[in-house]
C-alpha cells in the first residue's frame, strides 16, 4: 500500500463525497490565514468560513436536486 | 512588530517568487512565520493528498492542461509530480512502441499505451480522478491567493506581524 502511493490511484466508492469536508477546511484555513489581521481570531473564523461554505454545498445541492 | 520598509523595491518580486517556488515561503520571508508555516502545510498536505489520492498521472499536461496549470501554482511540489509523471510516461511510451512492434503493428501504439496504463494500475478513473485534480487543483489555486498576499504585502514594504490595535478611550458623553 505505502509502496504504492503517490504512483497507483486508490480505488473510490460512492463516499468519495465525504472528502469535501477536509477540502472546504483547507480553503478556509488558508483564506482565513491570509485575510485575519490577528492570528489570535483565526480558529474561530475559519470554522465560521468551514461552516458557512458547508451551508451553501447543501443549499445549494438541495436547489439542484429540486430543480433538475 | 509591523515596520514598514519601502526601501527595497525587489522585495514584492522575491515575496512572490518564493511563495511561488514553496508555498508559505514568502510570508516567511515577509516574517510573517506561523501564516507561512500554516499555508506551507495546508498546501502541500492538499497537494501531495491529491496526488495519494490519483496516483502518478494526476499531473498531466497533456490531457488535463487546465487542471495542470492550476496545479503549477503549487510550485516545486508540482515540479516534482511532473518530473516523476514525464519519467513514468517516457517508459510507458517505449515500452508501448516495442509492444506494437511485436504485434506487427496490428496494435497501435496508442493501444499499446492504454493496455500498458490498465496493466500498470496507472489509469486514473472516476471518482478518483475528480478527488485527486480537485484536491491538487485547488491546492494550487490557494497558493496564487498565498502568492497575492506575499506580492501585496511586500509591496507595501509590510514585515512582520501588524500591531495590536490600540483601545480607545471612551468617549465621553456630553453632559
Amino acid at each position: 500500500m505505502i509502496g504504492t502511493l503517490f504512483v497507483n490511484p486508490i480505488e473510490m466508492g460512492r463516499d468519495h463525497i465525504w472528502l469535501v469536508l477536509p477540502l472546504c477546511a483547507v480553503v478556509a484555513l488558508v483564506y482565513k490565514t491570509v485575510r485575519v489581521a490577528r492570528l489570535k481570531d483565526l480558529p474561530l473564523q475559519v470554522l465560521g468560513l468551514w461552516a458557512y461554505m458547508l451551508a451553501g454545498l447543501i443549499i445549494l445541492g438541495v436547489v439542484l436536486y429540486l430543480l433538475v | 512588530m509591523g515596520k514598514a520598509k519601502t526601501s527595497n523595491p525587489l522585495m514584492p518580486v522575491a515575496a512572490g517568487l518564493l511563495a511561488w517556488l514553496v508555498p508559505g515561503a514568502g510570508h516567511l520571508y515577509l516574517r510573517r512565520t506561523l501564516r507561512g508555516i500554516i499555508i506551507c502545510l495546508c498546501i502541500n498536505g492538499l497537494f501531495w493528498a491529491g496526488v495519494a489520492v490519483g496516483g502518478v498521472f494526476t499531473v498531466d499536461p497533456i490531457g488535463q492542461r487546465w487542471w495542470f496549470a492550476a496545479q503549477m501554482c503549487a510550485g516545486t511540489s508540482c515540479g516534482a509530480a511532473w518530473y516523476y509523471q514525464k519519467r513514468v510516461h517516457r517508459n510507458l511510451l517505449v515500452q508501448a512502441d516495442a509492444l506494437a512492434a511485436e504485434s506487427n503493428r496490428r496494435v497501435t501504439p496508442h493501444e499499446a499505451y492504454t493496455r500498458l496504463l490498465v496493466k500498470n494500475n496507472y489509469d486514473l478513473n472516476y471518482p478518483s480522478d475528480t478527488v485527486a485534480r480537485a484536491y491538487s487543483g485547488v491546492a494550487g489555486m490557494l497558493n496564487l491567493l498565498a502568492i497575492f498576499d506575499a506580492v501585496l504585502l511586500g509591496a507595501i514594504g509590510r514585515l512582520g506581524e501588524p500591531p495590536p490595535e490600540k483601545k480607545q478611550p471612551p468617549k465621553e458623553r456630553p453632559r
